[in-house]
């Protein structure tokens, strides 16, 4: 678990950021690592992403699209939606889908251990969670060190990244929450479609 | 007959006579108003109606009364030589001497003739006093050539191309306020005297955003300079004629011959000794010369009420005070209008639109209603008052026409006929259109020429003079109101030039200021309605208006504190099971008693804010129901009950359009024309009940019409034509009255405008089931139809039953919910792949929710979802708010299995859904589950339930009409 000692030469911790102390106001965000190197005086040009860890794999992570990161809420199962859909949940008297990237993914059904969370982003169409094993780090990212997926290369699965990251010894795939968000407008919004989607899961 | 007529003929002649005068100087007054010059010939028709009524009453003998005429005549006389124009004075002092002239024609009783001559006395004074005016502004204006004058007198239509001395104060005023000013020429023969140019839409169009300054007309062609502040393109446009900028400095010089010659002489004027005071309209200019003395009727009685009025609204005396420059200025541009004012102007004025139209229906019914006349008139007034504060010229012009006609019906001068009603109705509708338009922030462009003329139409074409004594009342009056006009000095400064004291009453310098503008009549439009404003306000007791938004935050924010509570109650219920500190738990269940006990309170308030009488959504209907029953040839009236009833504001807006749809049916389709009803043995007078009432937490609104009802056999052979039903489908009655809710549906043979499309029965229900509404229909042949909707009383907070699925949790509103049954599972009868409940004989198709919406399939289940600390009783569902209605005590471990349903229904249709547990009634806050996801199929949205976790809402309406179309999942066993 000693992230830090991975030693990413361009991958750096924010909580020593002064200049991203706006991520840190949030307590439930500020997940102190003690193992963290300081590593302050590398390049901080980029952009800022948050990685987070689903089964075995890490991911990155646009923090503007972040709107908060909380325990993961009780949920409540959506019927007849999306299947990476988990269900909906509730913050501050809204209503939020979340879903579980893991089904998209096709990785083993994950489940609630107390490092998960609940990563909710802010879409143009409103707030949508992600469930995430473990919030792992925050980084600034250059674009240039994210390498663009080649779709036609990967499968539909992976529509949802925007590339991979080359930085660290880890491969990191990257967000695009758009697309990710995306996936859930209906082609056409009848109920045929839904309950085919439902019918093959 | 014949000579029952001459006989009357004095005091016909007199009373017709009095209209005429009365009539033309209300219309002089208005063009006053807007700077308009009367011109010659105007002035000499009113000359020639002064000289019929001297005629007419000179039998009676009345020397005071022909002595004032007399002296009317001579200033009418000096007016016709002199180039001055008509002041508002002498127009009130006319008006008043025709009535008094009609009131000694109609011999009135012994004590008001000394009113009465009281009154002649003063006019005469008055008069006198005007025609020295008159002259003495002659002599003081040299440069009018006497001669030219005295040839215009001769013939019309050679007008003198010099301007007035009002004209070039009219100029001099708006040279250093207007940004520019504008021509339009037009060529000869187009129009042959300047009133000619007056009357033209042009002329119109341009005097609703523009300040007329001078017209012309001469047989080479016409000219109109105005000062504007839009562009000349725009002008152009709004004119509808080609239009010009001019040079601020000397506008006409550039022009073409004869204009070119034409010059505002600035130096003319600066003799004159009014000049310091240019910033005045035209007709006040002269009101230095012209004392006012405080005698004229209308304006005696109005100025104490602004003596009254101004202290109270402090506000609005700024206004007043710039009236003139927001008249220019405000139509160009709608941004310099302060938004928060003209909002409060548009919510009030919106409130008299629809009082003024139940009033003048009520006036229909009753056209002696003197209630209904004086709320019109009061409401009208204020609405002109206002959209003049505002510079809305369209708006104003308009009230003030309907107005006037409301003065005449009130003064018993005219009684109020279907014709004028019908012109009022449709001047209200052009009002609306403009205030809608503002509402939109465009500017009130709407053409009101056509309902001026419906208005004038109906004011000149049957104005029978119904003199009534009571007509006198107002005049009678006047005597006592001078008094205190004379010994009020009216508050304002009095200025040098008018000490002109001859008379006694014109001792007391009033007016004359530079809001002098607020001495004629504009200013008692402006007085009355804020007279009228705090009037209304008091009948308030202190209301205010609130934005809705913040309404809704605040509702929904009372709505998390509700939740708050309940997790507050399943803390302590949790620290009492524990059993830990008991001390500290008794002041902590203590703090959690009150603090439910508060926000109830709180809530039940807020509930209320929001509710609103569901009468305001019907006070429209009676206009819709007599237009479209004159429309249809029908007879029929409208009774509204229970409008009081209260209902969420939401709620009354969206129930407005369903409302409409039923109601025009009732009239279209449901009512008989007169003669079918007389042979039916019906009174030709058809009815239409609209009936709101109040059932615990439901709103019940029927619409009952006597009329032919629904014919059963029709509508099935339409719905099978439509291929609805199936030849085979047995349906009761009421079943085949509901077809008529299906999409695509309609009987009407022939497609009339009002209805038949077959869309809007359609497009009804499903506006109620978006209400979360019910709506069902019973009809008898012959006897009529009765449509009932039933509503929520407010869509924010839903009473809804709780039930338990596979320890998910589901809230059925409770509107859609009938019963809760448990049976046991051998009374389940399966035909083919359905199973069917036998529910008092009748066949209930049973709905599996777990399969319908897959909960059982366990593989849906992850990880993540299930909890550790699993908890499957919620207990908070079967919380404070009712008793739990049946909760089966975990059936699945019963030996005895049974099967709990619930039997939702949507109007006639029912299925039981089966369920697992039920968790008693909950009032919950419905929330939308957000953008992201498509809707699911049958929910409705969701609720946060004291736990924090999310409910799913189900929609009832979906799943039954999903079911109807063979595709749920969970009623089959494949």
């Amino acid at each position: 678990m000693n992230r830090g000692a991975r030693g990413l030469s361009e991958i750096q911790p924010l909580q020593k950021n002064p200049a991203t102390g706006s991520i840190l106001e949030n307590p439930l965000t500020h997940r102190e690592d003690p193992n963290s190197p300081d590593v302050s005086h590398i390049n901080q040009t980029g952009l800022r992403h948050i990685g987070f860890r689903l089964n075995t794999d890490d991911f990155l992570l646009d923090m503007k699209f972040v709107r908060e990161i909380i325990m993961l809420p009780k949920i409540t199962f959506l019927p007849r939606s999306d299947r990476a859909v988990e269900g909906v949940f509730a913050i501050r008297g809204e209503i939020i889908p979340i879903v579980n990237l893991r089904r998209i993914l096709g990785m083993p059904e994950g489940k609630r251990e107390a490092s998960t969370r609940a990563i909710i982003l802010q879409t143009e169409r409103g707030g949508l969670g992600l469930i995430v094993d473990d919030i792992t780090e925050f980084v600034w990212v250059n674009e240039s060190s994210i390498q663009i997926l080649d779709q036609n290369f990967f499968g539909e699965r992976y529509h949802f990244l925007s590339g991979v990251s080359k930085i660290g010894a880890k491969m990191c795939g990257v967000l695009d929450v758009e697309k990710l968000s995306a996936r859930f407008i209906p082609a056409q919004n009848n109920q045929d479609s839904i309950i085919a989607s439902e019918e093959m899961s | 007959m014949a000579t029952k007529e001459t006989e009357k003929s004095p005091e016909q002649t007199c009373a017709d006579l009095s209209e005429s005068l009365s009539t033309i100087c209300a219309a002089q007054l208005d063009r006053t108003q807007h700077n308009m010059e009367a011109t010659l010939g105007e002035i000499q028709d009113i000359q020639q109606i002064v000289n019929e009524i001297k005629n007419a009453v000179a039998p009676f003998e009345v020397v005071s009364l022909n002595q004032a005429i007399q002296v009317a005549c001579q200033v009418l006389d000096a007016l016709l030589a002199s180039p001055k124009s008509l002041s508002t004075d002498i127009l009130l002092s006319l008006n008043e001497l025709g009535d008094i002239a009609f009131q000694f024609v109609t011999c009135p009783p012994e004590e008001q003739l000394q009113n009465l001559y009281s009154q002649c006395f003063t006019l005469q004074e008055n008069f006198k006093q005007y025609s020295n005016n008159i002259v003495a502004e002659c002599a003081k204006i040299p440069s009018e050539p006497i001669g030219n004058t005295t040839e215009l007198v001769n013939n019309e239509t050679q007008t003198s191309l010099s301007p007035t001395a009002s004209e070039i104060a009219a100029f001099q005023k708006y040279q250093p306020r207007a940004d520019d000013f504008f021509v339009a020429l037009f060529s000869a023969g187009i129009h042959a005297t300047a009133t000619d140019v007056a009357e033209s839409s042009t002329y119109d169009n341009l005097a609703r955003v523009a300040e007329i300054i001078f017209v012309r007309a001469t047989p080479q062609g016409s000219i109109i300079l105005f000062a504007a502040e839009l562009p000349d393109s725009v002008l152009t446009d709004i004119a509808g004629h080609p239009i010009t900028a001019v040079t601020k400095d000397n506008p006409l010089s550039t022009l073409i011959a004869p204009w070119n010659t034409i010059a505002f002489h600035t130096t003319e004027t600066a003799q004159a000794p009014q000049a310091p005071q240019a910033p005045q309209t035209t007709q006040t200019t002269q009101a230095p010369q012209t004392p006012q003395a405080p005698q004229a009727t209308k304006q005696a009685a109005q100025v104490p009420q602004a003596a009254q009025a101004t202290p109270q609204t402090p506000q609005k005396e700024p206004v007043d005070e710039d009236f003139d420059t927001q008249n220019l200025s405000l139509p160009s541009d709608l941004s310099t209008v302060d938004p928060e004012m003209l909002q409060d102007f548009l919510a009030n004025a919106d409130e008299l639109l629809e009082k003024l139209s139940e009033c003048v229906l009520d006036l229909e019914n009753d056209p002696t209603s003197k209630d209904a006349i004086e709320q019109i008139f009061r409401a009208a007034h204020t609405i002109k008052g206002t959209a003049g504060m505002f510079g809305f010229r369209a708006i104003q012009k308009l009230t003030h026409v309907m107005e006037n006609l409301f003065d005449l019906v009130r003064k018993g001068q005219l009684l109020a006929t279907p014709s004028h009603i019908d012109a009022v109705l449709f001047g209200f509708d052009r009002v609306r259109s403009m205030f809608d338009l503002l509402r939109k922030n465009a500017l009130p462009e709407v053409p009101i020429n056509d309902a001026l003329a419906q208005l004038n139409a109906s004011l000149r074409g049957d104005a029978p003079p119904t003199a009534t004594s009571t007509s006198h009342t107002v005049t009678a009056s006047t005597p006592t109101a001078s008094t205190p006009t004379a010994s009020t000095p009216t508050a304002s400064t009095p200025t040098a030039s008018t000490p002109t004291a001859s008379t006694p009453t014109a001792s007391t310098p009033t007016a004359s200021t530079p809001t002098a503008v607020t001495a004629t009549t504009s200013q008692a439009a402006t007085s009355k309605s804020s007279a009228a404003a705090p009037a209304k306000k008091d009948d308030g007791s202190g209301t205010l208006r609130v934005d809705l938004k913040r309404l809704d935050s605040l509702v929904n924010l009372v709505g998390e504190l509700v939740i708050d509570r309940t997790r507050f109650a399943l803390i302590e219920d949790e620290i009492r099971a524990r059993g830990q500190n008991s001390e500290l738990l008794h002041s902590m269940s203590e703090a959690v008693l009150l603090f439910g006990r508060h926000m109830n309170e709180v809530q039940s308030i807020i509930m209320k804010i929001r509710m609103v009488p569901v009468g305001n959504a019907f006070t429209k209907f009676s206009r819709m129901v007599r237009d479209l029953a004159k429309d249809c040839g029908k007879e029929v009236d409208l009774h509204i009950e229970g409008g009081e009833a209260e209902l969420d504001k939401t709620l009354v807006e969206e129930i407005g359009d369903p409302l409409v749809h039923l109601i025009r049916n009732s009239v279209d389709h449901g009512i008989e024309t007169p003669d079918e009803r007389e042979k039916s043995g019906k009174p030709r007078r058809g009815n239409i009940l609209l009936r709101a009432r109040q059932d615990s937490n439901m709103i019940v609104i029927t619409i009952q019409d006597d009329g032919r009802g629904l014919q059963v056999d029709k509508l099935r052979k339409k719905a099978l034509q439509n291929g609805l039903i199936k030849e085979n489908e047995v349906l009761t009655d009421k079943e085949t009255y509901n077809l008529i809710f299906e999409a695509g549906f309609s009987t009407a043979e022939k497609v009339t405008n009002i209805s038949g499309r077959g869309v809007g029965m359609d497009v009804v229900k499903k506006n109620i089931t978006k209400l979360k509404g019910v709506i069902e229909l019973d009809s008898g042949i012959g006897e009529g139809t009765t449509t009932t909707i039933k509503l929520p009383l407010t869509l924010a907070i839903i009473p809804s039953l709780m039930i338990e699925v596979q320890n998910e949790n589901y809230a059925i509103p409770l509107v859609n919910v009938v019963e809760s049954l448990r049976i046991s599972p051998n009374e389940i009868q399966r035909v083919g792949a359905v199973d069917f409940v036998k529910l008092r004989e009748k066949a209930m198709p049973l709905l599996y929710m777990s399969k319908m919406f897959g909960i059982e399939d366990s593989s849906t289940h992850s990880g993540y979802r299930t909890e550790g600390d699993k908890n499957p009783h919620h207990s908070q569902t079967s919380g404070e708010h009712s008793p739990t209605l049946e909760v089966s005590a975990s059936n699945r471990r019963n030996k005895k299995p049974r099967i709990i349903f619930v039997v939702v229904g949507i109007g006639e249709k029912r299925v039981g859904v089966v369920v697992d547990q039920l968790l008693g009634q909950q009032e919950i806050v419905i929330k939308s589950l957000g953008k992201i996801l498509p809707k699911p199929q049958g929910i409705a949205g969701g609720c946060v339930l004291g736990n924090g976790k999310v409910a799913l809402v189900l929609d009832v309406g979906e799943i039954v009409e999903e079911m109807g179309r063979g595709r749920v999942k969970g009623v089959y066993h494949e």
